[in-house]
């Protein structure tokens, strides 16, 4: 196999909680030691609830925050601890698409110049030149010429997120982290952009790191697919393999609780009812963290965090397969 | 019919608007279905489809720049529009009779709970409130009614529970509430605007169970707006599919599924990814949801939809019936009508100029 594009080894990020005067300072494990690697034009999900940090782990990739242990080796370089400086080449290369596209876009900036702005800020091209390549990535993403001039605020949510992608493009990027990018859009523009997301995919082989909670969009758009739980990644493996058998009882959960539309299949007889609440990660569990709501959970279970280790062809952190 | 489903609610024709800067925007543009008793029916449309605002027309609680222009809603016999309401003695006298529908008869589950949650005031006060004022409760009886409501729907420790404010509870367990205040005054009829959609798969696989246990048990009617399929599909009897302010399609969830006969009902099947779906190009629908500060003259998908013929885009089609229950409008299927209701639609304009 040749070298991946982007290697993860025990990564880590923990937040500061506030706490009382006279409390123990807390913090929370957002990210806890957490290694995969991606291939060059591959695409790797990553599932979670709300608070199992899957976006911090989006973002500690990018190092739009500070790591706090392991290490992120892009291309065979290690730059975990590479300064903002050092950083601005690498930046060109590793790229984000955001959730919110009413949020994320300049609302004083006109498409044409919010598509130029990257290229400006590394100095790329001459001014015609650039002129050429706005024109060209508008007309990639499905955007139509004479949109150049107008302001977001004109553009509906599907045609916010392609003016964020084509701006996302337009440094050639060979790695893009996609955080929940489908999420703010109905469902017939679900579907525009993850077959948008994955033909710019197959031309340039560009890998994505995309993180949802919509199993159902991510399944199609990911090769590998990764389940997180309270800051841990629990099983990651092909993704048929996570959907058809799945291992992890967290994602068997997970997995079954997916409301499926064919009112043929029996989704609610076999579905596997999780009991309570994800527990707060201020307080998470001792050992690994779903013991609270699994049903297999023993003594063990509750005294140390289990290791990945390989089953079926794919990687699960379980007592279970010990 | 059977005695077991009666008639509950029947909606014909309801037509509203909105003034805006911009001008009116046509939101309904004649909305008709109907629910029987037991029944849980599913309204599916994408944002801006109408299904929210024919919610709002039917517990009258559109936002001031809205009115009813036309259609009716009927409940159990009472009449529930405003359309045709012209004294200030008349609205005010039936905003008094909806005051005394609202949360008793008809009750409603929002989208999301923290929003709808008072945040000063305690769960215990907010969930008492309803049968404090429709069934005058005192104190006590009110308490110990709504500790038995907390257990039902599933939360532990309930009597310590009714002294807490909502920001101490989970995104789920608001939720919960939202669903005891809701059933508190045993409505008749329960209208949910997409009630899990703030939540995660997990607990909304718990609050989707502990719904349909609860109509179920108690015998209510339920009437459930989402945009999500899947939800619809396991949950509903039946399913009216919403487009630009005009139901498209209705029918049996299975009539949907396995024979969905109008584009848009196609296209919206289609763009689901399937679980088991292999990495081929989606399928999906071109184009953007329609702008309804247009009046348009035709079918309003028509411009987003692969079959579009020359009669879409200038006249309306007609509803056509293939079985008790399924029906869609699309010109596809009412062509053999077509110079009758292309007469008749003429002769409308005609009138209005």
């Amino acid at each position: 196999m040749s070298e991946p594009v982007l290697r993860v080894e025990h990564l880590q990020k923990i937040f500061p909680v506030k706490g009382g005067l006279f409390e123990k300072k807390k913090v929370v494990h957002a990210v806890n030691d957490i290694s995969f690697s991606i291939g060059a034009g591959e695409t790797l999900g990553i599932v979670g609830e709300s608070g199992c940090g899957k976006s911090t782990l989006g973002r500690t990739i990018l190092k739009i925050v500070e790591p706090d242990g392991g290490k992120i080796i892009f291309k065979g370089e290690d730059i975990t601890s590479l300064s903002r400086a050092k950083m601005h080449p690498y930046r060109k290369q590793m790229q984000m698409i955001f959730q919110d596209p009413y949020a994320s876009l300049n609302p004083r900036f006109t498409v044409g110049e919010m598509i130029a702005e990257p290229m400006e800020n590394y100095g790329m091209y001459d001014k015609h030149e650039r002129m050429e390549r706005v024109q060209a990535l508008m007309e990639t993403v499905g955007l139509k010429p004479d949109h150049i001039r107008r302001y977001p605020h004109e553009f509906s949510g599907g045609q916010r997120q392609r003016i964020g992608i084509a701006r996302t493009l337009a440094l050639d990027p060979e790695f893009i982290v996609c955080d929940e990018p489908f999420s703010a859009l109905d469902v017939s523009i679900q579907a525009q952009i993850i077959n948008l997301l994955e033909k710019i995919q197959d031309e340039k082989k560009i890998s994505y790191i995309v993180v949802a909670h919509d199993l159902n969009a991510v399944r199609h758009i990911s090769h590998n697919i990764g389940v997180m739980y309270l800051g841990h990644l629990v099983e990651i493996g092909p993704a048929d393999k996570i959907y058809s058998t799945p291992a992890h009882p967290y994602t068997q959960a997970l997995i079954s609780s997916i409301p499926k539309a064919d009112p043929n299949a029996q989704g609610m007889m076999n579905r596997i009812i999780l009991q309570g609440e994800i527990p707060s990660p201020i307080n998470a569990p001792r050992g690994c963290p779903f013991s609270t709501r699994c049903k297999h959970c023993t003594e063990k279970c509750r005294e140390a965090m289990p290791a990945l280790r390989e089953v079926d062809s794919r990687q699960v952190a379980c007592t279970l397969y010990e | 019919m059977d005695s077991l489903h009666k008639e509950l609610l029947t909606v014909e024709g309801l037509e509203v608007e909105f003034k805006t800067k911009q001008g009116p925007v046509h939101a309904l543009r004649g909305v008709t279905f109907d629910i029987k008793t037991r029944e849980i029916l599913g309204i599916v449309g994408e944002s801006g489809s109408g299904k929210s605002v024919t919610m709002m027309s039917v517990m009258n609680l559109l936002a001031e720049n809205g009115t009813m222009t036309g259609g009716s809603i009927r409940f159990e016999g009472r009449e529930l529009s405003t359309v045709g309401l012209g004294t200030k003695a008349e609205k005010r006298a039936h905003e008094k009779e909806m005051m005394n529908i609202r949360g008793k008869e008809i009750a409603m589950v929002f989208q999301d709970p923290m929003t709808y949650l008072n945040p000063v005031l305690t769960i215990g006060t907010q969930l008492t409130e309803g049968f404090r004022r429709h069934f005058g409760y005192s104190r006590a009886e009110a308490k110990a009614k709504a500790i038995e409501l907390l257990g039902q729907v599933g939360i532990s420790n309930p009597e310590k529970r009714l002294k807490q404010y909502p920001y101490e509870f989970s995104g789920g367990m608001r939720q919960r509430i939202i669903i005891a205040t809701a059933l508190a005054c045993e409505p008749k009829l329960l209208i949910a605007d997409e009630p899990t959609t703030a939540l995660d798969v997990t607990i909304q696989a718990q609050i989707l169970s502990l719904f349909e246990r609860l109509v179920k048990e108690r015998g209510v009617s339920a009437i459930i707006i989402t945009h999500d399929l899947g939800v619809v599909a396991e949950i509903c009897d039946k399913i009216v599919i919403m487009y630009g302010g005009q139901i498209v399609e209705r029918g049996t969830v299975k009539e949907i599924f396995n024979e969905a006969k109008h584009p848009y009902t196609r296209g919206l099947l289609d763009s689901i990814g399937k679980v088991e779906a292999e990495r081929t190009p989606l399928r999906y629908i071109p184009g953007t949801p329609p702008n309804l500060l247009v009046r348009h003259a035709g079918c309003t998908f028509c411009p987003r939809c692969d079959k579009a013929m020359k009669i879409c885009r200038e006249y309306k089609p007609a509803e056509t019936v293939f079985s008790d229950g399924h029906s869609c409008s699309c010109w596809l299927y009412c062509r053999d009508r077509a110079e009758e209701l292309v007469r008749a639609q003429d002769e409308e304009r005609q009138e209005t100029i």
